[in-house]
């Protein structure tokens, strides 16, 4: 761990000289951890970060302004005739996982499955909404019922057929109060049991939503397994980066799905 | 009467093509800008504009009225896709072949989106060619190619230090360019 990410006292001058560049997301994550953490103990600089979030506001709007061709707003409206949400959106978008009728909807739950058991230890002792976690059989029932979400992630510009792949799993209770939601990624570089991956979840509006960390094993197969109150699709997408030890270099996105 | 932004999303919400077509008209043009700002070629901008209008006729709840203007959100769409395209493409930014000094005289010259926000960014536009051409790049580089400083040092082979300190100078004497730029409009209001 970096000398930044320790529990050292924040420096507030030093975060307010890394505003100007964490408005406009020109930092590394480390440095916008700092910051995010400096801004907690450092109000005093909050305003100065409103007026260069205002700047960079102001900077998408700044393009000379071009015409596009006539022939992209006809494309456009072509498209969306052919792609035909069932409306309302919210709910009906997530694709649900039909009655397992075929061997690969159930290998993937059978995955699930055994994901749950093994992590339930964790899960159960770590989980801070019990809605859930006091009532265990219900998952086995949700998973049962085919009330199961799921998106399907590769890594962005691989098509190779040993790229990195992977799946996200989500069941809600019945009051939609709490949210589970099983990772599993295959196929992960060699070194992956001493690797580090990172889990977001990325919004339209704000800053990713970072879930955790956690490593592959030999066989290149990592699960990880969370839980949130937010409803997995207000997320636009889930991301998986794979970490480095050298904070110079930019993580490298190894998964992406969009939500 | 003008349809207001809510009213064209909660339309779209209705799955009524009419209301994209109408969006379209309204900031098809603001869109395509920052998409061609971020990848210069336009083939790849117009599947940018493609994929935010698609993304807004399949996912309109996703815009809250509570977090901002309809265009604001449009645009922070536009541009993080248009950096996700320019990374896979693998482009390296190719600096020379931004005419960032040819910029301001197009100005008049192209379409014009009826956005009060959007002509604070034209006026922002103009200001940013106050600052030394080695601040602007860094600004360039940072949120129009989405690069942090740390990818900006090994691209320009600057020493990462000179590229925070230029950058952070830049966006200080933008700010302050800015604050200005506001405080005589409201004097002549």
């Amino acid at each position: 761990m970096s000398e930044l990410m320790t529990n050292t006292k924040i420096d507030c001058q030093e975060i307010k000289e890394l505003l100007p560049a964490y408005s406009i997301d020109a930092l590394n994550d480390e440095e916008r951890h700092l910051v995010e953490r400096g801004l907690q103990e450092c109000p005093e600089i909050q305003d100065e970060l409103v007026e260069f979030m205002t700047l960079a506001e102001t900077l998408l709007y700044s393009s000379p302004p071009e015409t596009p061709a006539p022939s992209l707003k006809a494309s456009i409206l072509s498209q969306a005739t052919n792609s035909t949400p069932t409306a309302p959106v919210s709910k009906e978008k997530i694709v649900r996982v039909p009655p397992a009728s075929n061997r690969r909807l159930l290998w993937v739950a059978s995955i699930l499955l055994v994901l749950l058991v093994v992590s339930n230890l964790f899960w159960f002792t770590n989980s801070r909404n019990t809605n859930l976690a006091d009532q265990p059989p219900d998952l086995i029932a949700y998973l049962a019922s085919g009330a199961l979400s799921r998106a399907e992630l590769r890594q962005p510009n691989n098509d190779a057929e040993d790229a990195p792949t992977g799946t996200l799993a989500w069941v809600t209770t019945d009051d939609d109060s709490a949210w589970v939601a099983w990772l599993v990624a295959r196929d992960l570089p060699d070194d992956s049991p001493s690797q580090t991956y990172e889990i977001r979840l990325l919004r339209d509006y704000e800053e990713p939503l970072i879930i955790g960390e956690f490593n592959g094993d030999d066989g290149g197969v990592a699960t990880y397994v969370f839980e949130i109150t937010e409803p997995l699709e207000n997320f636009a997408g889930v991301e998986v980066r794979q970490q480095t030890s050298n904070y110079d270099e930019q993580p490298q996105i190894l998964l992406f799905g969009e939500l | 009467m003008i349809e207001t932004d809510i009213e064209i999303i909660n339309r779209l919400k209705n799955q009524e093509q009419e209301a994209l077509s109408t969006l379209y008209d309204r900031y098809g043009a603001a869109v395509y800008s920052l998409a061609m700002r971020v990848l210069s070629k336009k083939e790849l901008a117009e599947e940018v504009v493609q994929d935010v209008f698609l993304t807004i006729w399949n996912k309109p709840e996703r815009w809250q009225a509570s977090k901002g203007a309809l265009l604001s959100w449009m645009l922070t769409i536009t541009r993080y896709r248009s950096i996700d395209c320019l990374r896979r493409e693998q482009r390296l930014p190719d600096t020379a072949s931004i005419p960032l000094d040819e910029l301001p005289h197009l100005l008049s010259q192209h379409a014009k989106v009826n956005d009060s926000l959007w002509e604070n960014g034209q006026v922002l536009q103009q200001l940013l060619y106050q600052l030394p051409e080695l601040q602007r790049e860094m600004i360039d580089l940072a949120f129009f190619k989405g690069m942090t400083h740390d990818t900006i040092a090994e691209v320009t082979d600057l020493p990462l230090g000179t590229v925070k300190s230029r950058l952070r100078a830049g966006l200080i004497q933008l700010r302050r360019l800015w604050l200005q730029e506001v405080a005589q409009l409201e004097q002549q209001e």
